[in-house]
């Protein structure tokens, strides 16, 4: 549970409806069927996978994050050298965790991912949809917008088939407003990071944008929009604080108690990048065919580990955040056995180090426990930068 | 005179160390962590303060270190990184790499050229490439711990163990055992292998000369051994080995009271 102090109303009401959101997913999912009777609710893997056509149908888009729950039949349908997302969003799903859900869509981010879509789809098919969003790898030609707004229409066109519904333009039109303005208050959300820090640990900030795959957006959005129009500049408890730049992939968090260690060592975050392939992406364009749009928002969006772009680099990002906050530091937050992550840390340390900024790398599952030699890392890291 | 204490709250060991101003060493105590930490590390105090002599007034600040740094009280609390960096340092002045192999982790550590901690790099959470891998290594070859280095210098048939995991690494010293090889063999093939295991982790850091080697471990000969010929370089290896987290953290708090600046942290 997220605790909060004595603090603006606003902060209040979004910290408590984001707890409750990541704490109690399966009852508020519950109340949100009882409230639409009609409705249907769509689960989805991260990183992206486009919420827009899940609004259109009318259904609520409901990201799967996983959680700190003991893997034990999961075992039998995946190795044990696999992210530990993977592993507990599949236990969850043999639990009937998820049977509420009407559909479920992967996006093909890694082997595993594709791993585990195939896995749904042959065990749990029976209870919800799995269907697959095919991304295209290139992301610098016509073609591959292209071929994405066609794979968007299918995907579209499948999961209304399979919930009874039909999405016509008007209703995608309106979706994808209320996803730009979904997306445009979460970056005020980031961009405001250095002045947020004040008032929110950054195990608190990373919930309320994780809570924005889980709410609908209709009750998400006045509450972080209430929120961000209290939000002042304080900037007083950060000066006896180290700042530094968190990086981490987007497809996974540590566990809130491990983000608290941050604040335990000594450290304001002034910015990150944790859950940018949820929220970061650039507006949809609105006017001509909303396909093409989301295809080309899509290839527009900012570099991942699990999306790469040959023009515009994630250290790019990195060090943007890191000059703009004044951050003596990068830590970078990698998810045990995430390939892609490996892959791209090599070139982000070599870039920081390239530069002379100092960074530490700590590696995490969603194990909720052991935290001690993770505190020790990340003070001994702030006894190097003070 | 003013005195400054250092306490070292190991998994296995609570190691205590009393410096004066002139950063001697004037009293130093080892006695064993077990479950109640914040009393045994008040009687790793109660005992340096004892077999120095030292009045407890004396002391002017004291500084904890080590994975129980926060359950005792201290005047402040250091990370064992940065106080086995300054102990070593303080031993051996050219001292570029520390290797701290503790009862339940192993630390890399690069110093930069003031003595500064530069980078480090910790074990996972398991006990491989540990001093507890060569406690379960030992009892399950049913000899002292303290005999499994000189035991493993006399190997003339070193076996290899291929796992760095405690649990299968003891299933394969059960194996050799099984197959009739000799103990100062296999005690000399677990050295190796904790040996490599370490070496991976130095190499995150970079290895640079003089590399110290510090915590309980580095008292084991045969663990000294292996990593020299693995690594082709003499170690920086001291009889207070086992107590330089405790010394630094002593530097540290005389350090800080002085407010001297003149040492490095």
């Amino acid at each position: 549970m997220i605790a909060t102090a004595t603090t603006p109303d606003a902060r209040t009401a979004l910290l408590d409806a984001c707890a409750r959101a990541l704490d109690h997913p399966g009852a508020c999912l519950r109340e949100w069927k009882q409230r639409h009777p009609a409705a249907h609710v769509v689960g989805y893997f991260p990183t992206y996978v486009p919420t827009e056509l899940i609004y259109a149908c009318g259904a609520l888009p409901t990201g799967l994050w996983g959680g700190s729950i003991a893997v034990s039949r999961a075992n039998a349908y995946i190795q044990q050298f696999t992210c530990s997302i993977v592993r507990s969003t599949t236990e969850y799903a043999l639990h009937g965790a998820f049977d509420q859900l009407d559909a479920v869509l992967f996006p093909p981010i890694c082997d595993s991912a594709k791993l585990v879509a195939s896995i749904w789809a042959l065990n749990f098919s029976e209870r919800f949809m799995v269907d697959m969003v095919t991304l295209p790898e290139r992301l610098d030609s016509d073609a591959s917008v292209a071929y994405l707004a066609a794979e968007l229409r299918r995907v579209g066109a499948t999961l209304a088939q399979k919930l009874g519904v039909t999405i016509d333009d008007g209703a995608l039109a309106c979706a994808i407003d209320r996803c730009n303005r979904l997306r445009a208050s979460q970056q005020a959300f980031c961009s405001r990071r250095a002045t947020l820090e004040a008032t929110m640990p950054l195990a608190h900030a990373a919930a309320v944008l994780k809570a924005g795959t889980l709410m609908h957006a209709d009750d998400y959005l006045p509450l972080l929009d209430a929120f961000l129009a209290e939000l002042t500049s304080d900037a007083r408890s950060r000066r006896s604080k180290i700042p530094v730049v968190v990086s981490g992939l987007a497809c996974q968090l540590p566990h809130p108690d491990f983000l608290a260690l941050f604040d335990e060592a000594g450290f304001a975050v002034v910015g990150d990048d944790l859950l940018l392939g949820m929220c970061g992406g650039v507006a949809v364009a609105t006017g001509g065919d909303p396909y093409l749009a989301l295809a080309r928002a899509f290839t527009q969006g900012p570099p991942l580990a699990t999306r790469h772009h040959d023009t515009i680099h994630r250290h790019e990002f990195i060090l943007d955040q890191w000059q703009r906050g004044a951050a003596r530091g990068v830590v970078f937050l990698v998810p045990k056995f995430c390939e892609p992550e490996w892959f791209d840390l090599r070139y982000l340390k070599a870039e920081m180090e390239k530069r002379g900024i100092p960074n530490l790398v700590l590696d995490f599952d969603e194990d909720p426990t052991g935290f001690g030699p993770v505190l020790t890392r990340l003070e001994a890291f702030a006894e190097i930068l003070m | 005179m003013s005195h400054f204490a250092g306490v070292d709250i190991g998994s296995l060991a609570i190691k205590c160390v009393i410096v004066n101003d002139a950063m001697d060493i004037v009293a130093k105590a080892v006695v064993p962590t077990g479950a109640r930490v914040a009393q045994a590390g008040e009687a790793a105090l109660r005992a340096a303060l004892e077999s120095g002599g030292v009045d407890p007034v004396s002391i002017a600040l004291t500084i904890a270190t080590g994975y129980g740094r926060k359950r005792v009280a201290a005047d402040a609390r250091v990370t064992e990184i940065t106080c086995h960096a300054r102990g070593a340092v303080h031993l051996f002045p050219g001292t570029r790499t520390v290797l701290d192999i503790g009862g339940q982790d192993t630390k890399a550590i690069r110093v930069g050229a003031k003595g500064e901690v530069a980078n480090f790099a910790m074990n996972d959470k398991c006990a491989a490439g540990t001093g507890r891998f060569l406690e379960v290594m030992a009892r399950a070859l049913e000899v002292d711990l303290e005999d499994l280095g000189p035991l493993s210098r006399e190997s003339t048939k070193p076996q290899t163990i291929s796992s760095f995991c405690t649990v299968f690494g003891e299933s394969e010293v059960v194996s050799h055992i099984a197959d009739g090889a000799e103990i100062k063999d296999i005690a000399r093939g677990l050295h190796a292998a904790i040996a490599q295991r370490v070496i991976g982790l130095l190499k995150r850091v970079g290895i640079e000369a003089e590399l110290t080697m510090s915590g309980g471990v580095a008292r084991n000969v045969g663990m000294r051994d292996a990593i020299e010929r693995e690594l082709g370089l003499t170690l920086n290896v001291s009889d207070e080995s086992q107590i330089i987290g405790a010394l630094g953290a002593a530097l540290i708090a005389r350090q800080r009271y002085l407010n001297t600046g003149e040492e490095p942290r």
